[in-house]
């Protein structure tokens, strides 16, 4: 087949699929750049009645405390789950690993639920066992003796709660990405380590570790873009809330305690402003930060390597 | 790990130990929504925790399937997830195919696309669609085809929406078919789609059976765009009856909730328990690669 042929079959084979892509994903995409860009949202699309106003979204997003806000509880939601997710994940797979280990294939399939059973239903079930009066967790607790916490209704408690559903959630992915770079390491690395007269901890910790989390850092780059954009867990539970009044540089201001900046960007839009522009403006903030993070990624891997 | 070191008593205690005390909080939720469902009230009001419920019942279960409102809902998630699925396998084996077998400007940015299409919120992707839907006529309820449109936008999003994920795993499968079997054909006069569609396909129906079911799994219990695009009841899909039917000011009827929930997710999670296997085998080789 000649070269060109070649390339415009496989143009045909691509065709639909890039069709699809270009409307879905693509377009709305660049759309959306131009939304940031206007005043518009349900009360005046329909009218066309919005306009241009430039660099207003922009400029009042950055201003507004309550961006850095959620900029730094964000970070601060990703950094916690990836850290547990990434850690606890490792630390069972190695567990699971130890050739003495028995009923390993049932402990395996327990351990993994989490990530095979729906998100929403095991969120909704999550958000159950958080009610403070019926919920299944204040139940155990005043059975052995604590007090009853206010799950759902004090900022702290919440942000652990969705902390806590989070973390359960994600474990089991991590964990089988750690078990699957576990077996791709060579035994004989481990045993050229024993023969050299290395402890057990000093081959895990000076060999295997660095070799495991070599292996994962896709999947970890993966998990941090997901944890930064978790929406579900947070709207189901708690939907941003419990609603605190904050005071910011002299302003008293009611935000919720546990939302983060996607959430707050579902709530501009589909919900009281319904503000599909600032929404917008806000959602490329969330892209460029996510972007420029996986670069700065891409620049330290090609480090490493080199 | 093949290291025959007898392990220590304090290795092997604490090993079962963690594993176990894992195993339990992973337990703890499912055995709580199972010993739910079976209770025979409709409210969950007792203040304290039972192993096992008082006069345990599967009515719960039978009240679910006379339900007209969740039958309904089943029944548009169905309905939308199978056509999603046709829809998505479609574009997926033939663009994966391409990407298997041939070279052609372009290819390589592919990949990166599939990271930066992670990136980008799909919140925030749902504000440009619904207003290309609400302009195209995405969202109205008048039926094209005997399916309402809003339905046919969602079919749309569920079917190419993941595709960037679909072709990585499908490619996965048409690589592991020889070359030799298409240069064979090519030899015998075979154009590229007959070799596709004649040889190369019913060889990989095991990874279209998987890809396909991924992409139904993806679409059943989809709630944010489900949520922002269907406005009345008839038309809902399974999440949003169970969000409807929890936002009972009443109170909450758990026992319905549970058994609903565990209807609607056992056959999902156990063809998941299945699969899971062949969603990871491509994360994986990319990642050791």
């Amino acid at each position: 087949m000649s070269k060109v042929r070649e390339w415009l079959t496989a143009y045909g084979f691509i065709a639909p699929a890039m069709i699809a892509i270009l409307l879905i994903s693509v377009y709305p995409l660049v759309f959306g750049v131009s939304i940031a860009f206007t005043d518009m949202s349900v009360f005046n699309y329909l009218s066309h009645g919005y306009k241009f106003i430039g660099f207003a979204n922009f400029s009042e997003m950055l201003t507004d405390p309550e961006t850095w806000i959620l900029t730094y509880r964000t970070v601060i939601w990703t950094v916690i789950n990836v850290f547990l997710h990434v850690s606890l994940g490792i630390a069972f797979a190695m567990l699971l690993s130890k050739p003495w280990l028995k009923l390993k294939p049932i402990f395996r399939l327990i351990l993994i639920l989490p990530w095979a059973i729906p998100s929403f239903i095991s969120i909704q079930v999550w958000h159950a066992m958080f009610n403070e009066q019926f919920g299944a967790i204040n139940q155990l607790l005043t059975m052995i003796g604590f007090h009853a916490i206010p799950w759902l209704t004090s900022p702290t408690w919440a942000f652990l709660a969705v902390i806590i559903t989070n973390v359960w959630l994600g474990v089991p992915f991590m964990m089988l990405i750690a078990l699957g770079g576990l077996n791709s390491i060579p035994e004989e690395i481990q045993e050229a380590a024993y023969v050299d007269g290395a402890s057990p901890w000093q081959t895990t910790r000076y060999i295997i570790l660095p070799l495991l989390l070599r292996t994962m850092v896709p999947a970890i780059v993966l998990g941090i873009i997901w944890t930064f954009n978790k929406f579900d867990v947070i709207y189901l539970i708690t939907q941003g809330g419990p609603q605190t009044v904050v005071t910011l540089a002299g302003h008293q201001k009611v935000m919720g305690a546990t939302d983060l900046l996607i959430t707050k960007i579902y709530k501009t839009a589909f919900q009281y402003p319904n503000s599909w522009g600032a929404a917008s403006a806000l959602g490329y903030l969330v892209f460029l930060v996510l972007l420029a993070m996986s670069l700065l990624n891409l620049q330290i891997q090609n480090f490493v390597k080199e | 790990m093949a290291l025959k070191q007898k392990p220590s008593w304090f290795e092997v205690f604490y090993t079962y130990a963690l594993i176990i005390i894992a195993c339990l909080a992973v337990l703890f939720p499912i055995y709580w929504i199972f010993t739910t469902s079976l209770r025979p009230f409709d409210i969950l009001s007792t203040p304290k925790l039972e192993l096992w419920p008082k006069g345990a019942t599967i009515s719960n279960y039978v009240n679910i399937f006379k339900d007209k409102n969740f039958y309904m809902a089943f029944m548009n998630s169905v309905k939308i997830s199978v056509l999603a699925t046709i829809l998505g396998v479609v574009l997926a084996t033939l663009a994966a195919y391409a990407f298997s077998r041939f070279e052609f400007p372009g290819k390589g940015p592919f990949y990166y696309y599939y990271l930066i299409s992670q990136m980008f919120p799909s919140v925030v992707g749902l504000i440009p669609l619904f207003v290309i839907f609400l302009r195209i006529g995405l969202l109205s309820e008048t039926p094209f085809l005997g399916i309402a449109r809003v339905h046919w936008g969602l079919i749309i999003i569920y079917g190419a929406g993941g595709l960037a994920f679909s072709v990585w795993n499908m490619k996965g499968f048409f690589d592991a078919i020889p070359k030799e079997l298409d240069e064979a054909a090519m030899i015998d006069g075979a154009g590229s789609f007959t070799i596709f569609w004649r040889i190369i396909l019913p060889l990989a129906t095991p990874g279209i059976a998987i890809t396909a079911l991924f992409i139904f799994m993806g679409a059943w219990l989809e709630f944010v765009t489900a949520m922002t695009f269907l406005s009345n009841p008839k038309l809902y899909t399974l999440p949003l009856w169970i969000n409807l039917s929890i936002s009972n000011p009443f109170g909450i009827p758990w026992a319905k909730f549970a058994a609903a929930s565990l209807v609607i997710a056992v056959p999902v999670t156990l063809l998941f328990l299945f699969l899971q296997r062949y969603l990871l085998s491509g994360l994986l080789r990319g990642a050791i690669k």
